[in-house]
Order: C-alpha cells, then sequence, then structure tokens
C-alpha cells in the first residue's frame, strides 16, 4: 500500500496515511497526486513564503519499479512569479530510495524551530539538528550527513546556500548535479529552516505479478536501448540538442536579440566536452542512458574544477545567451550554481537580462557595484552567481527580487525581462519559429515550461501519417504551420504529466522526438502488472487531462491569471533578425486564433477557465474531496 | 568442460542498480536492492561505482571458512553456492570473503549468487557490460580491486 507522510515541521509530529486505491488511480502519484494534496491541504491566499505554505515530495507510482522510472517531484505553491502554481521534478536515487523507506508522498507544513533535516528510514522518520549543515554548499553538505549518519549510501535532497538565503529561483538538489528547478522550491524548503531530507530504505516493493514484470523489465530496456536517440544520450546527454538548437536558429543568444551565434562553432559543442573534460558517466536509480557526466577543468584559470552536468541548459544558457563561448567558465558556473543550488534557467536569464541592460547604457558600474557586465566577461558572471546565491551587493538584490528587480532598476529596464507568469522566461528557449512548443510552453501550468510544452516531434519534419498515427489528427509536418498545433501542444501537456506522475524519465519516453521509445502502451503495461489495475491508453490520456485541469483550477484560486498568462513573452511577437529561420515571429492574432482553439480542444471558456461540463467529465466537479 | 564465471570492469559501472533490480526481482520476486544477490558499493562524491558479486574463485576461502560445509563448489561448473538448509546464517563466509560478495540482508540472512543457473540476469540487464559472464581462461577471475588501482591512477 503506498503511503503518505504528513510532516509537521512545527510541531515535529508526524502523521501517516494510506493513499486509497481510488485516489492513486486517479491521479497516479509524483505530480498527479501532489497535485491533489496540494489542491486540498493548501489554505487559499497564503504567502508562499509563510510556514502556511505546503511543501510537497512525491515518488512516481511506479518508480522503482521499472527501466528509467526514477523520478520524483516537488510541488508548492511557487515562490518565484506570481505565487501559483510550483512544481518541479527531478531524477536520481531519491525517488526510488524513498519508496524503498515506506513511503511515496511526503507533505510538509509549518516550520522548524532551528535548521533541520529528516532522516527517513524504513517507515520511520526523525527531526535531526542540522545547525552544523547550515551555511554548507549541497557537495559538503552531503558528505557531512553521510558522517552524520554513518552511513555512506543514504541518499539526500536538500538545499545550498541559495535556498537558505531565500533566493527566489533556488532550487532542491540530489547528488551532484540532480535538480528540481524553477518556481523556487529550494526557497520554500529554505523558508522552513528545512535544510535536507534524508532517505534509505531497505524495504522490497512487491509487484502484483513479478514474472510479468521481469519480462516487461525486459522489453522496456531492450525498446530503449534500440532507439537511435540512445547511443548519442548515453554518450552526451543533453548537450547534444546545442549544435542542432544553434544551427537551427532556435537559440537565445544575448537575451534573445538573436537566434544564431556564431562564435560557439568549433568551441562550444558535445565532442569537446566529450574530449577534454568528462572523466566518467553516471546514471539515476534503473536508467540505461546514464546522462550524467562527471567533468574536470585541467588547465587553465579553473583548472582544479570539477562536478557533474551539465545539461543543455547550462551550455545555452551560460553560453550564447549570456554572450560567452568559452566552455571553461561554463563549466565553472555549472559547479558553481550546482554547490550553491542556484537554478540555471532563472539565474541565466536574470545575468543575460542585465548583460543586456548594460549594452543599453541603462546600468552602469554604480548600480553594479563595480561589475562590468560586458557580453561573455566570465569574471561578472560568476561574480553574479557568487552574489545571488549569498545575497550580497547587486546580485543579491536580483536573487531577493526576481523579476521584480525591473521595478527596482526602473528606467524602462522591464522591456528588455521576458517574463511569463512572473517568472522569467527559460533563458535557452527561443521557440517563436515552432508553433505547437510556442503554445504548449506558454500555456504550460507554471509558465514558460519547455519541460510539458516541447513537441520535439513538431522540429523533424515527420510525414503527415507518422504525426497522424502518434497524435491520432492530422498534424501540419511545418513547424511554421498552425494546422493541428494546438492539438499536439494538448497531447504533450497530457503525455507530459502522466510521465511526471509515474516517475519516467522524459528522454527515455517518445517525448524527445524518438518516436519508437516508451509510449502510453507502455506505461499501462507496467501498471497492471504492479497494481493488478487493467488501465488502458485512454484511461491515461484521460488521467493526464484530469491532472492538468486540477491544476488549471489551482491557478484560478490562487492568481486568477488565466488567459493574460498563457501569452509567450513579448520578444516572441519580434522577429527573429538571423538566418536559419530569419524574420519568424508570432502573430498576436495568429496566436490568439490558436489560443481559443486550444481552450475549445480542452474544454474551456474563451477566458481560459475549465468549464462545469469539463470538470464533471473528468470527476473533478467535487475538489476539494479531501480523500486522503 | 569450460567454467564460466563473472567479470568485472568497475569503470564501466554507472551505479545504475539495473543489476540489483532485475536479481532482486528475479530471486526474490520483489523490488529490493538489498535484497541482491549482487551489491554495487557507490563512492558518489568519488564518483566510483564498484559491483561486487560472487567470482567463483577456484580455491573459495568462503568454503574454509564455513563450520558447517554449508557453502559447495560445484566440480564441473565451478559455481559457488550456498546450501541453504545447512546455513545458519552465522557469517563467518562474509568475513572470508575477499570481494565483499556475499551478502547480509536486513533479516541478517545471508545470500550468494547462484549465476541464476547459467543465464545471470544482471549480465543481462547491464547496458555498459561492466559485469560479464565468460569463460574463465579469458582473464584473472576477481579484477575488481585491480579495477579500484586503475581507476585511483587518473
Amino acid at each position: 500500500m503506498e503511503r503518505l507522510a504528513i510532516i509537521d515541521l512545527s510541531t515535529e509530529q508526524v502523521v501517516c496515511r494510506d493513499i486509497p486505491e481510488k485516489v492513486l488511480r486517479k491521479y497516479l502519484g509524483g505530480e498527479g497526486l501532489n497535485t491533489y494534496l496540494l489542491y486540498n491541504y493548501l489554505p487559499q491566499g497564503v504567502d508562499p513564503l509563510s510556514p502556511d505554505n505546503i511543501l510537497l515530495f512525491g515518488s512516481g507510482l511506479i518508480s522503482g519499479y521499472d527501466v528509467s522510472s526514477s523520478r520524483f517531484e516537488v510541488t508548492a505553491k511557487s515562490a518565484e512569479g506570481e505565487g501559483g502554481f510550483g512544481t518541479s521534478n527531478s531524477g536520481g536515487h531519491w525517488s526510488a530510495e524513498l519508496k524503498f523507506a515506506g513511503f511515496q508522498h511526503l507533505l510538509i507544513k509549518g516550520k522548524a524551530a532551528r535548521p533541520t533535516y529528516l532522516w527517513i528510514h524504513d517507515g520511520e522518520i526523525e527531526f535531526r539538528d542540522a545547525s552544523f549543515l547550515w551555511g554548507h554548499d549541497t557537495y559538503e553538505c552531503q558528505e557531512l550527513i553521510q558522517d552524520d549518519l554513518g552511513d555512506p549510501d543514504v541518499k539526500v535532497a536538500m538545499i545550498g546556500q541559495a535556498g537558505e538565503n531565500l533566493v527566489l529561483f533556488a532550487n532542491i538538489m540530489h547528488g551532484l548535479k540532480r535538480a528540481a528547478g524553477r518556481t523556487g522550491m529550494g526557497c520554500i524548503m529554505g523558508s522552513k529552516l528545512l535544510k535536507a531530507i534524508v532517505v534509505r530504505g531497505k524495504r522490497g516493493l512487491k509487484p502484483h505479478n513479478p514474472d510479468k514484470l521481469m519480462e516487461n523489465y525486459k522489453n522496456h530496456y531492450r525498446q530503449i536501448t534500440s532507439t537511435k536517440i540512445y547511443p548519442v544520450i548515453s554518450r552526451y546527454g543533453t548537450l547534444t540538442i546545442f549544435c542542432v538548437a544553434n544551427q537551427s536558429g532556435t537559440i537565445s543568444v544575448k537575451n534573445n536579440q538573436y537566434n544564431y551565434f556564431a562564435e560557439a562553432e568549433g568551441h562550444l559543442d558535445d565532442e569537446i566536452f566529450e574530449e577534454q573534460y568528462k572523466t566518467k558517466t553516471l546514471a539515476c536509480f534503473g536508467c540505461p542512458l546514464r546522462c550524467s557526466h562527471r567533468y574536470r577543468i585541467n588547465t587553465g584559470p579553473y583548472a582544479g574544477t570539477w562536478g557533474e552536468g551539465p545539461e543543455f541548459y547550462m551550455m545555452a544558457g551560460f553560453g550564447p545567451a549570456v554572450g560567452n563561448a568559452d566552455w571553461d567558465c561554463i563549466l565553472a558556473a555549472n559547479t558553481l550554481i550546482n554547490r550553491y543550488g542556484l537554478d540555471v534557467g532563472s539565474s541565466s536569464g536574470y545575468i543575460a537580462w542585465l548583460m543586456e541592460l548594460w549594452q543599453r547604457g541603462i546600468i552602469n558600474k554604480k548600480d553594479t557595484g563595480g561589475l562590468v557586465l560586458e557580453w561573455g566577461n566570465k569574471e561578472a558572471i560568476l561574480a553574479l552567481i557568487h552574489q545571488m546565491a549569498r545575497n550580497e551587493g547587486f546580485g543579491g538584490m536580483i536573487g531577493q527580487q526576481a523579476s521584480k528587480a525591473a521595478g527596482i532598476i526602473g528606467r524602462d529596464s522591464g522591456r528588455y525581462l521576458y517574463v511569463q507568469r512572473g517568472m522569467v522566461h527559460e533563458t535557452p528557449q527561443n521557440f517563436r519559429a515552432a508553433r505547437a512548443t510556442a503554445l504548449g510552453e506558454a500555456t504550460g501550468n507554471r509558465g514558460s515550461d519547455h519541460l510539458k510544452g516541447r513537441c520535439a516531434l513538431e522540429f523533424f519534419a515527420m510525414p503527415p501519417e507518422v504525426l497522424e498515427k502518434i497524435y491520432g489528427r492530422s498534424i501540419a509536418s511545418d513547424l511554421k504551420s498552425w494546422d493541428g498545433k494546438a492539438w499536439m501542444a494538448v497531447w504533450t501537456q497530457h503525455f507530459t504529466t502522466v510521465a511526471d506522475s509515474l516517475g519516467y524519465c522524459k528522454f527515455a519516453t517518445i517525448w524527445p522526438g524518438s518516436t519508437h521509445n516508451l509510449g502510453y502502451r507502455q506505461f499501462c503495461e507496467t501498471i497492471n502488472t504492479v497494481k493488478g489495475w487493467d488501465v488502458t491508453p485512454a484511461e491515461l490520456m484521460e488521467t493526464g487531462e484530469r491532472i492538468w485541469n486540477l491544476q488549471r483550477m489551482y491557478i484560478q484560486r490562487e492568481t486568477g491569471v488565466l488567459r493574460k498568462g498563457d501569452i509567450p513573452p513579448s520578444i516572441y511577437f519580434q522577429p527573429q533578425p538571423l538566418e536559419p529561420l530569419k524574420g519568424e515571429k508570432l502573430d498576436h492574432d495568429e496566436y490568439d486564433r490558436a489560443l481559443d482553439e486550444y481552450y475549445e480542444i480542452r474544454g474551456w471558456t474563451r477566458e481560459g477557465a475549465p468549464t462545469t461540463e469539463t470538470l464533471k467529465r473528468l470527476g473533478l466537479n467535487k475538489e476539494p474531496s479531501h480523500l486522503i | 568442460m569450460q567454467q564460466k564465471t563473472f567479470f568485472i570492469r568497475a569503470e564501466f559501472c554507472t551505479g545504475c542498480e539495473m543489476c540489483q533490480l532485475a536479481c532482486s526481482l528475479y530471486r526474490e520476486r520483489e523490488v529490493n536492492p538489498a535484497r541482491s544477490r549482487i551489491s554495487i558499493q557507490r563512492v558518489v562524491m568519488d564518483g566510483l561505482m564498484f559491483p561486487h558479486i560472487c567470482l567463483n574463485c577456484k580455491e573459495p576461502p568462503c568454503i574454509k571458512a564455513c563450520r558447517r560445509q554449508a557453502v559447495i563448489k560445484d566440480k564441473e561448473t565451478g559455481w559457488v553456492t550456498i546450501d541453504g538448509e545447512k546455513c545458519n546464517n552465522c557469517k563467518l563466509c562474509v568475513s572470508a570473503c575477499p570481494f565483499s560478495a556475499i551478502i547480509v540482508t536486513p533479516e541478517q540472512e545471508v545470500l550468494l549468487c547462484d549465476v541464476c543457473g547459467g543465464n545471470p540476469k544482471c549480465v543481462e540487464m547491464c547496458p555498459t557490460g561492466a559485469i560479464q559472464f565468460a569463460d574463465r581462461d579469458r582473464g584473472v577471475a576477481g579484477p575488481t580491486d585491480k579495477a579500484a588501482v586503475d581507476m585511483f591512477k587518473t
């Protein structure tokens, strides 16, 4: 039986509840059940950083059971932005370990009286003093906890100094690079004086049909390792996206002023990383994709710096977005970001913005406290990261204010800060030419969210027959056409939501554009084998829709921002200056029409609110139902 | 007859634990790395992963250590197994094994790999070839310690 632990940090009391099967089947786990718990347990209208906010950790329903199912979801009222839906997903070994320790979900409320960490092992939860950890970065923190507990095998989800200092875009980190980023989940954890959640479990997970699961396990393993994407991902990880994105003009250069970065050619690419920096390849629990790469910088000013990562986001965010073509600097920034527990997308977004303000003469040395924010100035980039995390100087102000910093700087600086739902737009992304992706990202419930909205198949000019087979409706092959794209966005959002609720890594699914990877059918096989249910792909699709709609109800309740929040940042409506895809932009009228179509498919009003019939159809009309 | 045993190349191990998942699922009918007959020593901060599994030694110290003759080496196949009927979980064999290959479960039960009857599931599920099952003559059995030495050289 899957269990939920309700942990009150104020009183140091824990209540455990079994999750009823009917709720489990309706919301699965991970993101889905987190959404349900958030909607039911969060008091309306609380300040995100107050003790009343709740922080949810949820392992995927089949996390630990299948290949590449290592993900957990962290959910709370968002710290970054307008206080909407805060959620984030991370891989690693933590999720499965939480299951082995006897829990699927943790609900954390209140605020500790002193720095605390939670020690969860084999069904027991202990509150332990974390004073000796406070002020330490994530790498040090893990080693200190291993020493404190005398167990080298504990799995730790923690915050670095950024979370402690309440930086609005702080991450929750796990291991050396795994991060639950965006929406400031680390900030919420810091506001509760919770430094870490440490899990270790030796309880077995008992599937309904072990023999069948073994067979599924083998089949899914073979399926993943026989795709075309497998050799690439397992060698370079997501870095492989960089050259493709740059050369196809869908990258943000110098805060989205340009869409192609010529300086990167011959300097920034995945093969240079592999040859010069990579020292070891590691993997998340049960995953053959092994996309975590250890690196070490051997020469130059950052010699001796080591760490794990980096992903495409790091490469693009601290590369072209800030006008930098130096791998060393990107890797040094990556180590800092992971140690401090900052978000890559947001911090590079703000740095890029500040550099554009400098370029335009809006800010100068007097504002920055002496930093010279010229494009690609490595010292300034690293200094800003230090300042943000430590809450010192100019960078510290950005960390504490996030998008509100535009109001503090004034002087029309907000014109160049691209935000959506109050959160800075994910820097490296520049998808104005790709219609379904632009729509899917902008309508994401946390705002500007490639993890929900990226319709990768759009980029490959697939034959219409193939697209129709996958999506069940006719969709244009051309990425610049709007035909069928609203449905493509809806389909992708449901699919990614189901994957996050089950705990699958999206890179093992068809999401990154690998048509032969795991899909709904394989998800059903595993769920039915593990739980003994009779779930069908149609039911799973509806589950995705249900979770999506409940998130929308939550946004409606907490922020009231619906249609207005579904519009991409202003830069998307201006033409791109460089080839390829020169002159591409979104058109306001076309986008509005697509949004209307998107709402119609979803059964929402023109303002973007779910109708009563839609809620009834999805069984959401009685929410909050308080069944757990 | 040619004898087969495990070969470990620790530098290729990514620490994904798929071998443990497969082992516990096949042998224990549950997913539980703590009851898997192969274990991975994870030194996360150093990025080192060491798989430990019975290497079916030519002269197994565990057999000498056992007071109840519960550890047996098959003459024909060369595989070393524990007779569950005779074993009283005293763990002398665990102390004797130079490769940390004998597992003690959370319930203090002693487990030893039985090569799944000649078709080990861990090898089948290893994505990088860090653990292989091949003819003993192809190399020196028990290179885990050597792999560690090689890795620290960098």
